[in-house]
């Protein structure tokens, strides 16, 4: 797709928006992630979402379409002319082992290829994914801009791959709201509700003593792209605690960003239709955020006495006091 | 094309031979039924002709089914009649859509593998004797009981039977496919994971508070995670 075809794409749209409404929910992204929303408190939601969300992902597929048509020369001027950095770009710079944690936000595959390309594409990057989520359309941006893309699958033996990738300071691209298998996940506080995650970015980064850096790629009207690079999460300041609990404050760390970003400009996740399925809502009268958790917990335990009666040592935290902290 | 068209002449007469045998008899009666389009609408039926009470789940409490002022929970009809040698009301049960595995549930041998039914139906039975019916291959067949009031897991088997009978061969009208999956034993183990990572997430986040009590905070930790390894989620 040329330039002239893609902006002549993306105009159309604009100048239908109104048209598109008519759309019905299994054409309209907009429609759907406007339904996914209903049950989730203070969730931003109306006509205005649903043009957004459209509009963002056709100006992302249309931007994505254009840069698979680029050669690799043509493909560095984009990335010096229309690419936009924000935030905190030394990370990029960094000797150390480096993961980029991009959620699915926006244009995220040539997101992915703006950050390589502000790296100077000093380092090989390697994309950590799930097996059963296709990357055709990844892989194929790779190979237009003529960089090698190692594709490690999650299990035993591409996470040892993948540890030993950082160790030689490589470059490590995952994308940790995107899963296939409910099993390997963990569960953080997201948008007010308990939502499943897959926890293979914090382990990476603990393992290695990785820095984790969040990008979010957005697409402009005008084929440009605004890539935020923000502050990087350092594994190594989670000290002192066992494993499993860096593991967990690593991955709430790294999901609170994304929800501040999130919340920020919604329209762009491609997540939100997910949502509800894989996360459950807190009991309305508690707020995750405001609550100290232990009230949410007792909430919990008592909608779940079978569990209780399981797990005795339960019951102990149950009766535990709760400190009301002053608002 | 003609078979669908037979299968619908089938449905609408055994729907006519149902409510010709229910309505005119003088007795509140238990009637079992799959989550079937045309079980709901025999309810539907019942509902408009009689007083009857409708097991709550999540395809009875559909808007679409118009069931919206018969349906109660299962607790509340037991209680509701709980004072009474009788059954004060038509009890029309939809067991397949309920899922739970509390104490008020039961796993039983159902289509070749364990699932956990509410023993709702069967208390009902031991408590007030009524007569039971069950919907099988569009005809209404009436459960004898008698011989297997003395054991549960017996009890329940039979008064289910209709119904697995009827789910070896779903109908195309069958609403709770996915409810049953969630009744098995890989559905509850799966539920059970989930629901002791949600405690485990609130569980780390608590230890993150101040005036935790670490020592009970970290063993509870210790005791999710060991039943999710057991589980086979870490």
């Amino acid at each position: 797709m040329n330039a002239f075809m893609a902006r002549l794409a993306i105009a159309a749209l604009s100048a239908t928006l109104d048209l598109a409404g008519l759309l019905p929910a299994v054409l309209h992204p907009g429609k759907r992630v406007n339904h996914a929303l209903r049950d989730v408190r203070d969730a931003s939601r109306g006509r205005w979402l649903e043009r957004r969300v459209i509009e963002s992902r056709w100006q992302s597929f249309v931007l994505q379409q254009y840069v698979l048509g680029l050669d690799e020369s043509e493909m560095r001027v984009f990335f010096e002319e229309r690419v936009r950095y924000e935030g905190s770009t030394w990370p990029l710079d960094e000797r150390r082992p480096l993961i980029l944690a991009a959620p699915h936000y926006g244009a995220s595959g040539v997101g992915f290829l703006a950050a390589v390309h502000r790296m100077h594409r000093r380092r090989p990057i390697n994309l950590f994914i799930d097996a059963g989520i296709p990357t055709r359309q990844l892989t194929a941006l790779f190979e237009v801009a003529g960089l090698d893309l190692s594709r490690l699958m999650s299990g035993f033996a591409g996470s040892v791959e993948a540890a030993r990738a950082l160790r030689r300071g490589e470059c490590l691209i995952m994308m940790p709201d995107v899963f296939s298998h409910g099993c390997q996940t963990l569960v953080v506080p997201f948008f007010g509700r308990l939502m499943r995650v897959a926890a293979a970015t914090a382990f990476l980064a603990l393992r290695t003593g990785a820095i984790v850096v969040p990008v979010f790629a957005t697409p402009g009207a005008n084929l440009t792209l605004r890539v935020l690079v923000d502050t990087p999460i350092d594994a190594r300041r989670f000290a002192g605690d066992d494993d499993q609990q860096k593991i967990f404050m690593l991955t709430q760390a790294l999901f609170a960003r994304f929800e501040s970003v999130f919340r920020f400009a919604p329209e762009h996740w491609h997540g939100w239709e997910r949502l509800p399925g894989s996360s459950t809502p807190v009991d309305p009268a508690y707020r995750l955020d405001y609550d100290e958790p232990l009230r949410v917990l007792r909430a919990k335990c008592e909608a779940l006495p079978h569990l209780v009666q399981e797990i005795p040592e339960l019951d102990l935290i149950r009766k535990e006091h709760v400190w009301i902290r002053p608002r | 094309m003609f078979r669908h068209v037979a299968r619908w002449f089938a449905r609408a007469r055994s729907v006519q031979h149902a409510l010709e045998t229910l309505l005119p008899a003088p007795e509140n009666t238990l009637v079992i039924l799959p989550s079937t389009r045309s079980a709901l609408a025999l309810a539907r039926r019942l509902c408009d002709f009689r007083i009857c009470g409708v097991t709550a789940g999540p395809i009875t409490t559909q808007g679409i089914w118009r069931l919206a002022r018969h349906v109660r929970a299962p607790q509340e009809i037991v209680i509701a009649c709980t004072d009474f040698a009788e059954l004060q009301f038509i009890v029309i049960s939809f067991p397949d859509q309920i899922v739970g595995n509390e104490v008020t549930f039961a796993p039983i041998p159902f289509l070749g593998s364990s699932h956990w039914f509410s023993t709702f139906e069967a208390a009902l039975v031991v408590k007030h004797r009524p007569r039971v019916y069950a919907l099988q291959s569009d005809s209404l067949v009436q459960i004898r009981y008698d011989d297997v009031l003395h054991s549960l897991p017996d009890l329940m088997a039979r008064l289910l039977r209709p119904l697995e009978l009827e789910l070896m061969d779903p109908p195309a009208d069958w609403l709770a496919a996915r409810c049953l999956t969630q009744k098995s034993e890989s559905g509850v183990r799966s539920r059970m994971r989930e629901d002791l990572k949600e405690i485990e997430c609130l569980l780390r986040l608590h230890a993150r508070s101040v005036g935790c009590d670490r020592l009970k905070t970290s063993t509870a930790i210790a005791a999710v995670v060991s039943r999710l390894k057991m589980l086979g989620a870490q």
